[in-house]
């Protein structure tokens, strides 16, 4: 980093400024030392503002987004080299995006690795599929109908074909199989409209009589007699219907429930997990972890980072009485990580990561809806970031190679001056040849998602 | 004026200093550290095998609660004393039901079997009375088994095809149940109804049930990772600094977020430096006034002792040719912040032990009638944060520096005589006020250097690193701790 003043007007001006400059490294977390003027009042909280306003306006014509800092010391750099050439995870990298976030009002902090899916883990286990009262009312009220009919059907039948005796009963069983022809409905249903009524060769699949418009068409060996007892079947069948999509979208969402439960306590290969590299010794682990990807490629990254002419060019404007100045902070080398955890897929069963089961638990908790709801409820507060969000995960990170530089000019004047008396240590960056997956990139921040 | 004022001016000034220069890099407040029996910070913490510097380990896994004679003054613990209180104070949490929840899972489990008996009843309107014998011979206890034996057998179409019946779990865990039974007859569709109705009540039990184990799994597992770290569950090797030997066992993992070249690089850099100014003059009796600029003054027996390898002991205001009236200026030069954490424990590999949630929800619940971790004994410490007397926290930044020199001008002093009885060759160890180090090493952490004043009555003295403390091996290599921040985990 450089720190260069362009134009002194004597000593006197140039530390009038220093405790602004040290403000603004403060809040971009480098560290920056010297003898500051103590009695110089430049508020951080307001610095801290027009600092994000001027960085979120550059930065929204670039990504159309605005981006929060990150406050905390820990999370300052990131290593941006993700992967090996085999595609192992590097370990520190997915130490620091796993981290759960919490907001801090006007920035968030970063919690220790792997807190997110911790937290996540713990949530998950709280929720259960919880079916409404109303749902099981109706469940009920809705067999007692479909009883009724049944009841309704054989009776109809036997007054109007005789009644259905152990000799027909057995006959039946050995041509549609002894379990299928357990009592006189089966022999009804089974065997005499799907099979005698279909076409006296195979029994209708049950499928293909309940999704078809006009039974009457498809049984049409069913004597003209039996019209009553086939539209009491059609309405039985369709008051099945009923209850049959309450219960499949209950299983459906209690099996979803139960599949990301299970891939989140056990992640294996088989379920999309990945395996990690320690970027200092080159280990591979052996255990299997809960997977991010990270977006763009690292070919792409390595040239974001390496291209000298991508700058974000940000100035401030500063005033202390008379004196009026403009500060320039230079990120060079920008890129954006697009981070995701991975997505639960139902289809092909991998993944871990699935906030609806959360959000809609936040909004069915103690209340009588059949859905996902908290059991237990968590101990976390489930907030949107402006309310001080407890569970959020990070979405994107902006990255830059290296620490911001800083530079104050003074209206007016034109001839740069080096402060030699303003020393500065970089946090990172600033070891030379590190290996590639130990390569730090400056977090100038970033996106977050709170779950709510 | 008692030495512990002494202490709580010199540290107040030094905490308000190194605030003033890299207080709003840390997420909370820079607090200066009571000299520790582990003696300075091995900064070299890490050899090319990657086997961790003990000395290093043993400072940052300390215990961390407030000196008890200075306020706002850390005071570590020996080492390794926050891996073992922490474990201590696990062990006094249960995760546990409150007695809503206790209710509610009694009410789930009521409705559970309220459901079972619809199943039977069902069944057996439908299908006729089971019988001890079909119980018997299906091998299960009850009616409600009974039918769910007969659905995950006959009903599933496994005994048609020559497999074992479905078990509970994979009914259970079916995407839809009624798909999974492809042979049910027809007259089944109320009881197939009545088992997923009972498969959905069981779900909240289940969730109970799963939340209790998840909470005491977890509890088991941070204990004995803590207990017992191996490579497996992210334990680090340590090697001795002075013989290089390899510890076999593993301790408790760390991570340092700073690479040593930065650290380096960070020490070499002199010119960043933290200062603290004061003046001394005679007092009455043999006391010796001390002022610390921004500070009200106070006295003391002795400000500064200088105590040589070979055991002389030298009071800076007393010995030959000094004097009471000085100027002294005590500066750190190239501080760095060095951030660490303790290894982050990860549920999905089982790997590290320190996990804050079940600590800070049981201190957040208090003994609040809530769901969740609680402590269920007493752990005997202050869970408070530091400023409210906490006895359990960890370091989780550290400022240090090179040994802070010391310069010393005196007035009203005689440089002839101090010439005399001085040597710039001999190597010491100093201590303010009679109580605290400035660092130490066997050998004598300081050199000292002098140059005369415009007249005899005056003259300097700077006392500085030794050629010993910095010409010893690459991982002996010690800074100056100045302060640090720290967590603690039952608030922070």
């Amino acid at each position: 980093m450089f720190l260069l003043i362009k134009k002194a007007g004597g000593d006197f001006v140039l530390k009038i400024f220093y405790k602004a400059i040290y403000i603004i490294v403060a809040i971009l977390n480098i560290i920056i030392t010297t003898t500051f003027a103590a009695n110089v009042d430049f508020s951080s909280g307001e610095l801290k503002t027009e600092l994000n306003q001027a960085l979120n306006k550059e930065v929204q014509k670039i990504y159309h987004t605005n981006i929060i800092f990150i406050g905390d010391l820990s999370h300052k750099n990131i290593k941006w080299c993700y992967e090996n050439i085999n595609q192992y995870f590097n370990q520190d990298t997915l130490d620091y995006i796993n981290a759960r976030v919490i907001s801090k009002s006007d920035n968030v902090e970063l919690l220790d690795a792997n807190s997110f899916p911790n937290a996540y883990n713990q949530t998950m286990t709280n929720i259960a599929y919880v079916v409404s009262q109303k749902d099981i009312q109706y469940i009920e009220n809705t067999e007692q109908k479909i009883m009724v009919r049944k009841i309704d059907i054989v009776g109809d039948y036997e007054s109007i074909f005789g009644e259905i005796t152990t000799s027909e009963l057995n006959r039946a069983k050995k041509i549609c199989g002894y379990d299928l022809i357990n009592n006189k409905y089966d022999y009804l249903i089974t065997y005499i409209v799907r099979f005698q009524w279909y076409n006296q060769k195979n029994i209708l699949p049950y499928d293909e009589m309940e999704h078809t418009n006009n039974l009457k068409n498809i049984l049409q060996k069913a004597p003209p007699n039996s019209n009553k007892i086939l539209d009491n079947v059609k309405i039985c069948m369709n008051l099945e219907k009923g209850i049959n999509s309450i219960i499949d979208k209950q299983s459906e969402k209690r099996w979803d429930l139960v599949q990301l439960k299970n891939n989140i306590s056990n992640p294996t290969k088989a379920n999309g997990a990945i395996q990690t590299i320690n970027p200092d010794t080159g280990e591979v682990s052996t255990k299997f972890k809960l997977g991010y990807s990270i977006a763009p490629s690292l070919v792409n990254i390595e040239e974001d980072l390496n291209n000298a002419d991508r700058i974000i060019d940000i100035e401030i404007p500063l005033k202390k009485d008379s004196i009026v100045a403009n500060v320039e902070v230079k990120y060079q080398g920008y890129t954006m990580l697009y981070i995701h955890p991975q997505f639960w897929d139902e289809k092909n069963m991998t993944g871990w990561f699935d906030e609806e089961p959360i959000i809609e638990a936040c909004k069915n908790t103690n209340q009588d809806v059949s859905g996902y709801q908290f059991v237990i409820m968590p101990p976390y507060e489930f907030k949107t970031f402006s309310q001080n969000g407890e569970f959020g995960y990070i979405k994107s990170l902006l990255i830059c190679k290296y620490p911001p530089q800083i530079s104050i000019k003074y209206k007016g004047e034109q001839e740069p001056i080096d402060i030699k008396k303003i020393k500065k240590e970089l946090l990172g960056n600033l070891v030379a040849n590190v290996p590639t997956m130990q390569s730090d990139a400056y977090v100038i921040g970033g996106t977050f998602e709170f779950i709510y | 004026m008692s030495t512990a004022d002494a202490g709580q001016q010199y540290y107040d000034e030094l905490q308000k200093q190194a605030i003033a220069q890299v207080g709003s890099q840390f997420h909370t407040k820079l607090y200066p550290v009571k000299y520790p029996e582990q003696g300075d910070f091995f900064w070299n913490y890490k050899n090319i095998d990657d086997v961790y510097n003990k000395k290093t380990i043993d400072y940052i896994n300390a215990n961390v609660s407030p000196a008890k004679d200075i306020s706002g003054l850390i005071e570590l613990s020996s080492a390794s004393g926050f891996p073992n209180r922490y474990n201590q104070v696990l062990t006094a949490i249960a995760y546990t039901l409150n007695t809503t929840d206790a209710q509610k899972l009694k009410n789930a489990q009521s409705n559970a079997s309220i459901q079972q008996n619809a199943i039977v009843s069902d069944y057996q309107n439908t299908f006729g009375t089971i019988t001890s014998d079909q119980e018997k011979a299906a091998g299960v206890a009850n009616k409600c088994d009974y039918v769910m034996y007969i659905a995950g057998w006959i009903w599933s179409g496994r005994k048609t095809a020559g497999k074992p019946p479905l078990t509970y779990s994979e009914m259970a865990n079916a995407r839809s149940l009624k798909n999974s039974l492809p042979e049910a007859p027809m007259s089944a569709d109320q009881v197939i109804t009545d088992i997923s109705v009972y498969l959905n009540i069981m779900q909240p039990v289940l969730a109970f049930e799963d939340s209790l184990s998840l909470g005491s799994w977890t509890l088991t597992q941070l204990k004995n990772n803590t207990s017992y770290p191996t490579e497996a569950n992210g334990g680090i090797h340590e090697f001795d600094p002075v013989t290089g030997k390899s510890f076999d066992p593993c301790s408790d993992g760390y991570v340092i977020n700073k690479s040593v070249e930065e650290i380096n690089n960070g020490l070499q850099n002199t010119s960043n430096s933290i200062s603290i100014a004061m003046k001394t003059s005679q007092s009455s009796g043999n006391e010796v006034n001390v002022h610390i600029d921004g500070q009200t003054g106070f006295s003391v027996g002795s400000w500064l002792k200088f105590t040589t390898s070979l055991g002389a002991e030298y009071d800076m205001s007393k010995s030959a040719g000094t004097s009471t009236d000085c100027s002294v200026k005590i500066t750190w030069g190239g501080y760095v912040i060095v951030p660490f954490g303790s290894t982050a424990w990860a549920q999905d590999t089982n790997v590290g032990w320190y996990d804050k949630d079940p600590i800070y929800q049981a201190v957040k619940n208090g003994t609040q009638d809530i769901t969740g971790y609680k402590f269920v004994s007493s752990v005997g410490y202050n869970m408070q944060s530091f400023a409210q007397g906490g006895e359990f926290g960890y370091l989780d930044n550290l400022l240090i520096s090179n040994y802070p020199t010391i310069e010393i001008t005196y007035q009203n002093a005689d440089f002839s005589k101090f010439k005399q009885s001085w040597s710039e060759k001999v190597s010491g160890n100093l201590k303010l006020f009679g109580f605290i180090s400035l660092g130490s090493f066997s050998e004598g952490a300081y050199g000292s250097s002098y140059e005369a004043g415009s007249s005899n009555s005056s003259f300097t003295i700077k006392f500085s690193a030794s050629p010993e403390v910095t010409s010893v091996p690459q991982y002996q290599k010690t800074a100056f701790v100045i302060g640090g921040t720290l967590r603690n985990p039952g608030v922070d």
